[in-house]
């Protein structure tokens, strides 16, 4: 009985130790955890971040200090009239006015038709609907350029050469587009589609009141991509509009700009960074849904 | 407000018969529920009212008009879904006003209607609030008002309480009881619960396997069930059913049963068969644990439930027989043996070919 009263009077502490040194463990396995995922991102940021910095380091240097080795990581004497050079000099205030009219265009574009076929696909019923989607999204596996002869001489032939509707036209509707937002108009239960259809609104309707404003993270999602794409596009501008005349866009522009000015690479990358600018802008405003559809359904 | 009359109704997916041959009427400010068990094509027959399902067979008319070919917008009812289907991007007065908005109606008018709508079911302090920020019973007000803002010929409900929790189901079956008798808007309630079916509906009508059981009021379905289906699925235990044998040796009528012999009232139509095979079924009110009982049967368990206890208890066969008793009488043990005497005038005889009921003669 003495030898019971003993066990039982160690057991509960023995049974605390064991807790207690289980969550040290615990806690300790936490921290690890953090410490190696923090290091990651860390790692992964500055690999992501390092070129735009020095991108932006050396756009505010003199033309010496480029050369000089090693360069110099921060720019004490900012040079802020490389950009003013970039802007006049470059003559970018035209090309991004040019590229400006050819990216709204195709973003547009690429939303009303991505909006009706990604609707299309969610929520109609018509022959051959799967082979069409599949067709869709086989498209996605072609590159550009193996289409690109062919587009070349479609517009061509259809008198749109040098023209903003020839920039504009092969880009109007994309699979990736009806893609994403089929997907999204899916995650729309059909309930609310029976209700909006008791309540008196037929496709049209419930498509602009209740589809599109619920898929907005998703729309919003595309016209980003559409934009950084549209905007950052450089060979098909180049061959569409023959690469000299007055519809050239910004990163010819950009190219034109260093190869005149090819002995000033600080005010090449002034350019740069002014073309930047318009996507940065879009890239904060959007950022939110950005990240929301890029994780729709990731968690679920 | 209109009738609603399904005339051999059927709706076949592929070689799936979900509503087979319905013919119903529901009568002009009726409440009438569709019960019957997952599955039992209730909901179906309910989305071919609202013109969601396109029939296989048969008409189906509001009013006076036959609606087969009319689009849902244009029949004139109203649906409440059980997931509420509200619209999320919109606040609650934007989601009533939402069927509003399609009627050419002025703006001033809408906003009064939806005033009065939300004033009715108590939604006033909650206008501006968008779904997400409302609790289950908001919710399913919300559903109800944008049903009632319209005021349509008929209200469609699919389940709507199911998501509830049963306090809040207890009370909101009671409301729409009442704004219901208040409209006077016919109705038809689909649920697979069947004290929500008994508390709620003017009549019910109990589907199984697609086809129509028996449509009455709630008192003569518990009462005088059409067959073994309808007995067994109404009330909450169902009716205890026996399988038996008609014995009429000793002159008067009696039927053996596992464990002893039951006594039944000779004025129903009994078969002509003498020792027949018949179902005996009697709700658990209609049994009491008895020493001097006709039946032996085994306790298996004892559900003590507040004011009544169940009794669950096996014949020798193994068919179990629930007993319904006061809290205050005594409760037998687990496994003790005992005896169930049956009162005659419980007694609900059914054919165990056809499991239809014994007919009482007139």
């Amino acid at each position: 009985m003495a030898a019971d009263r003993t066990t039982s009077a160690v057991a509960p502490e023995t049974t605390r130790a064991a807790i207690s040194s289980d969550a040290r463990r615990a806690r300790r396995s936490r921290r690890y955890r953090l410490t190696g995922s923090y290091t990651v991102l860390t790692v992964s940021a500055i690999v992501v971040v390092l070129p735009l910095y020095i991108t932006v380091v050396n756009s505010l240097l003199k033309e010496d200090q480029i050369a000089h080795q090693p360069p110099p990581l921060f720019p004490f004497h900012p040079q802020w009239h490389n950009y003013s050079i970039a802007w006049t000099q470059g003559n970018l205030g035209f090309y991004i006015r040019n590229s400006l009219i050819m990216t709204v265009c195709i973003v547009i574009a690429q939303l009303v038709t991505s909006i009706l076929a990604g609707y299309a696909f969610a929520f109609l019923r018509f022959p051959f609907r799967r082979t069409l989607f599949l067709v869709c999204l086989a498209t996605l596996m072609i590159p550009f350029e193996v289409t690109f002869i062919t587009n070349l001489t479609t517009v061509t032939s259809a008198g749109l050469f040098n023209t903003y509707a020839g920039l504009a036209v092969p880009f109007l509707a994309t699979g990736f587009g009806i893609f994403l937002l089929r997907q999204a108009f899916l995650q729309i239960p059909k309930d609310l589609q029976e209700a909006a259809l008791l309540d008196g609104y037929g496709h049209w309707r419930f498509m602009a009141r209740v589809a599109v404003p619920l898929a907005r993270p998703s729309v919003a999602a595309l016209g980003v991509f559409a934009f950084l794409a549209a905007w950052n596009q450089y060979l098909w501008p180049l061959v569409a509009t023959g690469g000299t005349t007055p519809l050239d866009t910004v990163q010819i522009g950009l190219k034109q700009l260093y190869g005149t000015q090819a002995d000033q690479i600080n005010v090449a990358l002034a350019g740069a960074i002014i073309a930047f600018v318009p996507l940065l802008i879009l890239l904060l405003i959007f950022q939110k849904q950005l990240v929301r559809s890029l994780t729709a359904g990731a968690v679920k | 407000m209109a009738q609603v009359i399904f005339d051999g109704v059927t709706k076949r997916y592929g070689d799936v018969v979900a509503v087979d041959d319905l013919s119903l009427s529901i009568v002009d400010g009726e409440l009438l529920v569709l019960l019957g068990p997952s599955g039992c094509g209730k909901t179906t027959a309910l989305r071919i009212v609202a013109g969601l399902e396109e029939l296989s067979a048969g008409t189906i008319s509001i009013g006076d008009a036959v609606v087969n070919d009319i689009d849902p917008k244009d029949r004139d009812v109203a649906m409440v879904f059980q997931s509420y289907a509200l619209y999320p991007h919109l606040t609650v007065a934007r989601n009533i006003d939402f069927p509003l908005r399609q009627r050419g109606i002025e703006r001033d008018e809408r906003a009064r209607m939806v005033n009065e709508v939300a004033t009715m079911l108590g939604l006033d302090p909650y206008l501006e609030r968008k779904p997400a920020q409302l609790s289950g019973g908001q919710r399913q007000r919300v559903a109800l008002a944008r049903a009632i803002v319209r005021s349509p010929q008929v209200f469609l409900m699919d389940e709507p309480l199911s998501n509830l929790d049963a306090a809040l189901r207890v009370q909101t079956r009671a409301d729409i009881v009442s704004l219901q008798d208040r409209l006077g808007t016919t109705t038809l309630y689909v649920t697979h619960d069947q004290v929500e079916a008994m508390t709620m509906g003017d009549r019910i009508a109990v589907l199984n396997h697609g086809v129509l059981q028996q449509v009455a009021p709630p008192q003569e379905l518990y009462a005088l069930p059409a067959n073994v289906f309808v007995a067994g699925f109404l009330g909450s235990p169902g009716m205890n059913l026996v399988p038996g044998r008609l014995d009429r040796s000793a002159g008067g009528a009696t039927v053996a049963v596992s464990g002893g012999t039951v006594e039944v009232h000779t004025r129903v139509h009994l078969p002509a068969d003498p020792d027949a095979a018949v179902t005996v079924g009697v709700r658990p009110e209609g049994l009491f644990v008895d020493p001097h009982g006709a039946v032996g049967a085994t306790v298996t368990i004892v559900e003590m439930l507040g004011a009544e206890a169940h009794v669950i208890c096996t014949l020798a066969d193994g068919t179990r027989l629930v007993v319904r008793q006061e809290s205050t009488v005594p409760r037998p043990a687990i496994g003790e043996a005992i005896k169930i005497r049956i009162d005659p005038d419980a007694v609900t005889l059914f054919d165990t070919a056809g499991g239809k009921r014994l007919e009482e003669r007139e």
